[in-house]
């Protein structure tokens, strides 16, 4: 039992191909409930299998995949045996992929398939990490590695901007939590958690994007707009959050400026003692 | 005492009330699409709501319609207003204030009454709930907040919830597998035999939820203001559990320990780090797994093992 023998069995599942000796048996299940990395990669594969798109796709386009699919293999066998990887090369595989992804119309099996690819390259991706880290004069494998893992974060950037346009929030929080995957450097991913974080009816998704933004290494290019959204904000809960965030990791002029906004405003006692308390201990 | 004194003054008003009347109706909406998905979206501006899975292919609705009469609607709200106010103050502690209350409430609000000398009384008998179904979509709804509606609701167990309450009793939820989404503004909000995803959230009534087990795809998360959150998971589930109250206490049954959930190395521009430990606390159960995230403002936090 491995991770792969459960990917294989997911994909089949979703492809309504189940065989006998694909399903999923108690040993299947307790493998997914011990490994909550592969249940992540399961809940990826589902998300982008739930995409609303049923239109199949021309011709052209299933050559254009096939084509991808033999590249990347190419590309995938220059790394394993860790001889120079052209990035131009590899580049241009993954805006294949994400451009194709972000196509009109995909058919369902060929994005399965692509998912597929970009999971098989990931996780070799990453099991490769740990092989070539140790390998540290492969310098230029090392930089391919890189390269590869970035496009798949940028795909996990799409995947989450897909999903925080969900209108359930359950689905959006999901969205936060593959944002959380990416390096957020995606400047639309960060246009979109912030419009959620201003917008979303649900005080759990609103909580969840300012736990996202308290992993930024720097949120100076945010703090203003933070700022604003905690001073309008109702919610005592994303009001003592957003304000605990500025508070623990915002500049001091932002911080200064908060407190002086929230000592002038009238503020449930309950909350400004509580504020009170973590400026406080941010000080420490 | 205190409680005692909002007991009368719910008996006062439950008096007031008597002179609502029900109408009780049944549906039966089998499904489009048997066997394939099925989603139900409930919006009630006031009263309760019993869902329970089932393994028909069927909708089915008893639903129980009262009358609040617009005045005595009115009238009710203003005395909570009134008293709530005087109560908040300190001033309304012992029967003898509500009593004055009251009375102060009547003469402040008394209004000059109309002949109603030839005229008889019609009775609105024209409540309105919708339900529609297409393609395996459900929507109910009652947005009046003239009338007081009661819903008992079989469902297929597989089915996906959207509910919300605005005014009047609980949500209660029952053996149902598919997503829950549930927000009650007055109300408690209960589930059982649940596998979520479910996102919960109240203002200042509790949310309390029994996991038969934990679906793996999206993560969970209940929110409260002011309430309690109350959640029960098998032994055996596998679940990263973060837990935060700002002023409550969080109490848990776990074999696992619950740690700091941020421990964020931060590099600023000038190079300075810092290290920031977050409110969050988690437990990783089972090894971890899907997120099961409890937060709360005022209230406690119970986390249950079974």
């Amino acid at each position: 039992m491995n991770h792969q023998t459960i990917i294989d069995w997911k994909l089949s599942s979703i492809n309504n191909d189940l065989t006998a000796e694909l399903i999923l048996t108690d040993e299947m299940q307790q493998y997914i409930e011990a490994n909550p990395e592969l249940v992540k990669e399961l809940a990826f594969i589902d998300a982008f299998w739930q995409q609303d798109n049923q239109e199949l796709p021309s011709n052209e386009l299933d050559k254009r995949f096939y084509k991808m699919l033999l590249q990347a293999q190419t590309t995938q066998q220059n790394i394993e045996t860790s001889q120079v990887v052209k990035q131009p090369q590899q580049s241009s595989i993954f805006t294949g992929v994400k451009n194709w992804l972000s196509a009109s119309s995909i058919k369902p099996f060929a994005q399965f398939a692509t998912l597929g690819l970009v999971f098989f390259l990931g996780f070799n991706a990453n099991q490769n990490s740990n092989s070539v880290s140790q390998q540290e004069k492969n310098l230029v494998a090392n930089s391919g590695i890189e390269n590869l893992q970035q496009e798949v974060s940028s795909l996990s950037a799409m995947l989450a901007l897909s999903m925080l346009d969900k209108s359930s929030a359950a689905e959006r929080l999901t969205g936060v939590a593959y944002s959380q995957q990416t390096d957020l450097t995606d400047p639309l991913l960060m246009k979109t958690l912030m419009s959620t974080l201003e917008h979303d009816r649900s005080t759990a998704v609103k909580l969840a994007i300012i736990n996202t933004l308290n992993h930024l290494p720097d949120i100076s290019e945010q703090e203003s707009q933070i700022l604003a959204l905690a001073v309008k904000e109702n919610n005592t809960l994303v009001k003592v959050e957003l304000c605990s965030l500025l508070l623990n990791v915002g500049s001091q002029e932002t911080k200064n400026e908060l407190l002086k906004i929230l000592n002038e405003s009238e503020l449930n006692p309950d909350m400004a003692d509580f504020l009170q308390r973590i400026n406080a201990i941010s000080h420490i | 005492m205190k409680k005692f004194n909002l007991a009368l003054l719910g008996l006062t008003l439950s008096t007031l009330m008597q002179s609502a009347y029900a109408i009780e109706k049944t549906y039966s909406l089998p499904l489009s699409n048997p066997g394939e998905p099925v989603s139900l979206e409930i919006e009630v501006h006031t009263g309760a709501i019993y869902i329970e899975g089932f393994d028909g292919e069927s909708i089915e609705v008893s639903a129980t319609m009262e009358e609040i009469e617009t005045n005595e609607l009115n009238k009710i709200e203003r005395i909570i207003k009134d008293v709530s106010a005087e109560l908040n103050d300190g001033r309304g502690n012992n029967i003898e204030k509500i009593g004055e209350i009251i009375s102060g409430h009547k003469n402040k609000h008394k209004r000059k009454q109309r002949s109603t000398e030839g005229l008889k009384s019609v009775k609105n008998n024209s409540m309105q709930l919708e339900i529609e179904e297409e393609d395996n979509e459900i929507e109910i709804s009652s947005e009046y907040s003239t009338q007081n509606v009661i819903l008992h609701i079989k469902v297929p167990k597989r089915t996906r919830l959207d509910i919300e309450l605005y005014k009047g009793g609980d949500v209660e939820i029952n053996n149902i597998s598919g997503a829950i989404e549930a927000e009650a503004f007055k109300g408690n909000i209960i589930a059982s035999g649940v596998s979520g995803p479910m996102v919960a959230e109240t203002h200042n009534t509790d949310i309390v939820v029994s996991f038969d087990k934990l679906n793996q795809k999206n993560p969970t998360s209940l929110t409260s203001h002011s309430g309690n959150i109350d959640i029960t998971i098998n032994k055996n589930t596998a679940a990263k559990v973060n837990v935060q109250s700002y002023k409550g206490e969080i109490l848990s049954g776990l074999a696992t320990e619950f740690i700091a959930s941020e421990d964020v190395q931060r590099k600023n521009k000038g190079g300075k780090q810092k290290i920031v430990i977050g409110g969050m606390m988690s437990a990783e159960v089972n090894g971890g797994g899907q997120d099961i995230t409890l937060a709360t403002y005022n209230g406690n936090v119970y986390v249950r093992s079974k």
